[in-house]
């Protein structure tokens, strides 16, 4: 690392910056009354924003992205673990085109795979909120699978060969053993995968037909409109705060090995 | 907690291989003796602690603990500890829990299982390290915490995999006396699997020697050095000499001349083996063959020298016999020196 201990610091204080900055305005936006060109700070402060957002829905919007950011991690983090199992045992030859696949839903832009699925779940009649959550699970898949392939290739199956012959029965190991060390990498997809629901706008829109009043339709519709700055604000942060919040919770609670 | 472990006629194929990686192995390692299997990597050592230890199911054989068969008794139930070449301890216990691990399958209190992990943890000679993680030892501490681990199992039978193998060698001294440690105190009997003949000479009362899934010799230590039953387990211990000749009654001939072996050799072609440790330099025309140096090799407090034996035969290729002496003699390449041996030294064999 060029620069040595000074420069990375200077390097990680740049980058925090870099993320941070752009939040700056949202957050005074969403406390702003009056902020007109050329203050530099809101020349009054309240919370309307805060009302305005909860009178326009802002909490069933929370609620269904949640549930939707749930659903796709239920689904999309067992299939994950499965997949990268399965391809880890697969002989080499055929292992890297199955993982090809389960890949192939980054390289699609996902205008193209929402307006072809869009077609066929009509046609089969699929219905909206079904429609949605399957697409989301299927573009969250990679996220997982690449999450449990990364962990799965540190894993080394004599951990539980070590714990029965330790006397650990095949239940034992896999309760004491595979899934304690498999947590990190079970919550990391799983997060990835809430993320996907949570954030998705393109699916919500088109399969979705307007029917699901998600966090980012109501946060689009509020940025269309002019004259909306606070509320707009409001509900960026409100999409942006909730995973950080989980992400900080995910960093901070480092399991303590215990046998229960 | 030593127990009598007896191989009998154990074959054993992998599913995606098309040859048996054990043939048709016996073994028979009495209570509170140490084993050491020696061979090549592929030569099957490790798949024979497998199939012992239960993590693989022989196509044939028997694996019987004082005498009690264990076909189909699975590995947490029968009372073998294996340790690997890798230490694996669990990343999510720190060091206590890691040894206390078996106490706690078996059903004993968080209490009494690290209790008692901690006397294992102090036998290694690691009771400051109990609530560090595993990733807070080196190399060294996490393999005597996987030693210790194995050990606090209170097995039957204890199977080392390669346990030593990536050690430096000065940790892998210290793991030899902790080995011979624990043999006073707790008397296990032992299987280890080793390539390291040196390793499996210093912890082991006997070798086998394993060489493409069958076992070629097994026997005392001084017995597989000095009086092999063949040229490949010459090999596999180290020794460098194979002089081609006849054996004619116990009597080899070759470019060395005429040399007492032992009687059992049968009569044929034959190689003499006598290892370099047993050579000793003289002087011209006072040994047993005269030669001129064509080799010499350092080997610490030891030097190897090779000569080319010059006794007027015009063998292709040159015979070449290697001594092993103590200090660094003072020679050149080209001088023209004798061997001598002990006749007790000699040994022939036949293939």
């Amino acid at each position: 690392m060029p620069g040595g201990g000074a420069g990375r610091v200077l390097i990680g204080l740049l980058l925090v910056l870099w993320f941070t900055l752009p939040m700056v305005p949202v957050a005074l936006w969403a406390v702003a009354g009056r902020w007109h060109a050329p203050a530099i700070l809101p020349q009054t402060y309240s919370w309307e924003g805060w009302s305005a957002a909860a009178s326009s829905g802002l909490f069933p919007a929370l609620l269904a992205s949640a549930l939707l950011g749930a659903g796709v991690a239920v689904l999309a983090t067992p299939l994950g673990f499965l997949a990268a199992v399965s391809i880890r045992r697969l002989p080499r030859r055929y292992a890297r085109p199955v993982e090809g696949i389960l890949l192939a839903p980054l390289a699609i832009p996902p205008f193209a795979l929402v307006m072809g699925m869009n077609v066929v779940l009509l046609r089969a009649h699929v219905p909206a909120a079904g429609g949605v959550l399957l697409l989301l699970v299927v573009t969250a898949l990679p996220y997982t699978v690449f999450m449990f392939r990364s962990a799965l290739a540190g894993y080394d199956d004599r951990f539980e060969e070590a714990a029965r012959s330790l006397g650990a029965s095949k239940a034992q190991s896999i309760r004491h053993v595979r899934l304690p060390l498999l947590t990190a990498a079970t919550s990391r997809a799983a997060f990835l995968a809430f993320l996907v629901g949570w954030g998705d706008y393109i699916v919500t829109l088109i399969v979705g037909g307007g029917q699901l009043r998600t966090l980012p339709m109501t946060l689009a519709s509020a940025a269309s409109a002019t004259g909306n700055e606070q509320l707009t604000a409001v509900l960026s942060l409100t999409v942006v705060l909730p995973p950080l919040a989980l992400l900080t919770a995910l960093l901070l609670t480092r399991r303590h090995g215990r046998i229960r | 907690m030593s127990s009598r472990l007896e191989l009998k006629t154990i074959s054993h194929r992998y599913s995606d291989a098309n040859e048996d990686v054990l043939k048709d192995i016996s073994l028979t390692v009495e209570a509170s003796q140490s084993v050491a299997l020696l061979g090549v990597s592929g030569s099957g050592k490790s798949t024979l602690l497998r199939v012992a230890a239960g993590l693989e199911d022989p196509a044939a054989g028997q694996v019987l603990v004082d005498g009690e068969d264990l076909a189909g008794t699975p590995p947490d139930r029968r009372g073998i500890a294996l340790v690997f070449q890798n230490p694996l301890l669990f990343p999510h216990l720190n060091v206590v829990d890691n040894v206390a691990f078996s106490a706690r399958m078996a059903g004993f209190s968080r209490r009494r299982a690290r209790r008692q992990a901690l006397e294992y943890l102090d036998l290694v000679q690691l009771e400051d390290f109990a609530h560090r993680h595993p990733w807070q030892l080196s190399g060294g501490q996490e393999q005597r915490v996987s030693l210790a681990r194995a050990l606090a199992r209170q097995p039957r039978l204890l199977l080392l995999d390669e346990p030593f193998s990536s050690l430096d060698s000065r940790l892998r001294e210290d793991m030899y006396n902790l080995v011979s440690l624990i043999r006073e105190h707790l008397e296990p009997t032992i299987v280890m699997v080793t390539h390291d003949r040196r390793e499996a000479s210093v912890l082991a009362d006997s070798i086998a020697v394993l060489d493409t899934g069958r076992i070629l010799q097994h026997g005392s230590v001084p017995q597989l050095h000095y009086r092999p039953d063949s040229l490949a387990v010459s090999r596999i211990l180290g020794g460098l000499n194979e002089i081609p000749g006849d054996v004619t009654g116990g009597i080899h001939s070759s470019a060395l001349g005429r040399v007492k072996v032992q009687d059992t050799v049968d009569d044929g072609a034959a190689f003499l083996v006598i290892r370099q440790e047993t050579v000793n330099l003289v002087s011209a025309g006072t040994g047993v063959v005269d030669g001129s140096i064509a080799s010499i090799k350092s080997m610490g407090a030891h030097t190897l020298a090779t000569l080319i034996i010059d006794n007027g035969s015009t063998a292709k290729p040159a015979v070449r016999i290697s001594a092993e002496v103590v200090g660094a003699p003072d020679l050149s390449i080209g001088d023209h020196i004798g061997v001598d041996f002990e006749e007790s030294a000699a040994w022939a064999v036949n293939n």
